[in-house]
């Protein structure tokens, strides 16, 4: 996979309520912006770019492991304020089918959004020096990267001292917590704790041949774009980004 | 996850006509809300067993196929085994209850889909959401049908010419390539055209929502005391001991 989408119920209310509020104001910006230049006519360019995100997951590049998302790739077409809010919307919609958790749509929406306005920045710039390919290439690997920190930056500040998540004290079959609720259940399983070193290793360790895979896709879509529709990636001078 | 699932979910909302189904939106959402507040709560394994057998049972009785929909809502098994492999501790108590956790929440949200026609769902959700956002919402979820048969031919068509060869790493990476770039101008050349078709039927600034949350009492009631039920065992069960 190049995009781990935070499940329901592992992490701590304060946390994913806080991502719902953080994106909640982001998103409220986004849609100022948005609204502000001509969103009629935009609608449904981010609708259809947001649907696309969803259905690229569907398409094998490597049969069974891995599916790409295109995050980078709609963040340079869609710009930052449609791309927070296409951000949104996917994760939503994949909260919506089982697909990522709901109570974590808001910091899904903060690792999907902050990867897709990375690439964003870093395709204007690049794409000055390189071909619009290579450019998008060589945006949308770090932009990833970004994106992965920001996931284990979330993780990490459920405990920032001790590097482990307390997901709650684990209650089995006719066993109760004694020590006011508090204490240990069995010998061997006193709370359940997630090792962020452990975590860090598999995320990174997974993702980076994901992420290699899909700067490639990106960066070939981006120049195959660039060929037949070059307005669609920012080289027509008229086309506006928000 | 794919285009095909979403159209087999919608099929089951809007073709069903079971009480669940009957049930306005509002109580369903209220329903799904108040079971996740116990999947969040929850930490006593078979409280989250019998939640999870409860929603099977409950799709069952809708005429929703159960295996079908536990499929469906099986996707974050493949994200939660990151975190069971990170949270180890030799038990299986806490894989069960991390897993337990993300596939109860994944379910109750697919039944709700699953028996709800997304209108009605997109509708309640954009009261809260920006008017653009929730706009958005709308066609994004209507563009997933157009672009899932665009995608599911291209994919073929793909194979079809020999473009897939599992001994080519390299080629086939460059020709699903291709095939998501012509894809990708498909659909900017698809949302212009939806554009115009929007503004021929008249849009202006609105999409018109199904303005019904609410059914008979004696529908919606059930779904709402069935979600405070759960709500309420999880509270009991996490603070009795």
């Amino acid at each position: 996979m190049t995009h781990l989408h935070l499940p329901d119920g592992v992490l701590p209310l304060w946390l994913w309520a806080g991502g719902l509020a953080l994106a909640g104001v982001l998103i409220a910006i986004a849609a100022r912006v948005a609204a502000g230049a001509d969103f009629r006519r935009r609608l449904p360019t981010l609708s259809m770019i947001a649907a696309f995100m969803i259905i690229s997951m569907s398409v094998p590049v490597i049969p069974a492991v891995y599916h790409v998302q295109l995050a980078a790739l709609a963040g340079i077409v869609l710009g930052p304020a449609s791309g927070v809010i296409a951000a949104f919307i996917v994760n939503l919609l994949l909260a919506l089918v089982g697909h990522g958790g709901i109570t974590v749509v808001g910091l899904n929406t903060l690792i999907l959004g902050s990867e897709m306005l990375t690439a964003w920045a870093l395709f204007r710039v690049l794409k000055r020096a390189l071909a619009p390919g290579p450019a998008a290439g060589a945006a949308a690997f770090p932009a990833m990267v970004v994106g992965a920190a920001v996931m284990l930056g979330i993780i990490a500040l459920a405990s920032p001292q001790a590097g482990l998540v307390h997901l709650g004290e684990v209650t089995s079959f006719g066993e109760r917590a004694h020590a006011g609720g508090l204490g240990p259940l069995h010998a061997g399983a006193p709370y359940a704790e997630l090792s962020l070193r452990r975590f860090a290793w598999l995320v990174l360790g997974l993702g980076s041949l994901g992420w290699i895979v899909e700067s490639v896709v990106t960066g070939l879509v981006v120049r195959f774009a660039a060929r037949v529709k070059p307005d669609l990636v920012g080289l027509a001078p008229d086309y506006e980004r928000v | 996850m794919s285009g095909f699932d979403i159209a087999v979910i919608d099929y089951w909302a809007t073709s069903g006509r079971s009480f669940l189904h009957r049930a306005g939106p509002a109580a369903k959402l209220i329903m799904s809300a108040l079971l996740l507040a116990a999947v969040v709560i929850g930490d006593y394994l078979p409280l989250l067993a019998a939640l999870y057998l409860t929603l099977v049972a409950l799709l069952a009785v809708a005429r929703v196929p159960p295996l079908r929909v536990m499929t469906i809502g099986a996707y974050p098994v493949v994200f939660v085994a990151l975190f069971v492999v990170s949270a180890w501790d030799g038990t299986w108590q806490t894989p069960a209850l991390i897993l337990g956790r993300a596939l109860t929440a994944a379910l109750t949200l697919v039944a709700l889909l699953a028996t709800t026609p997304y209108p009605r769902v997109f509708g309640l959700l954009s009261r809260v959401l920006p008017r653009i956002v929730g706009e958005a919402l709308f066609l994004t979820y209507r563009s997933l049908f157009t672009l899932a048969e665009m995608a599911g031919e291209m994919v073929t068509a793909t194979r079809v010419r020999s473009g897939v060869n599992l001994r080519r790493p390299a080629t086939n990476l460059r020709n699903l390539s291709l095939a998501l770039g012509k894809l990708l101008i498909h659909a900017m050349d698809r949302s212009e055209r939806q554009y115009d078709i929007m503004i021929v039927r008249g849009y202006s600034d609105r999409i018109a929502a199904p303005a019904r949350s609410w059914n008979s009492l004696a529908t919606d009631a059930a779904p709402i005391l069935l979600g405070a039920a759960a709500l309420a065992a999880a509270i009991v069960t996490r603070w009795n001991a």
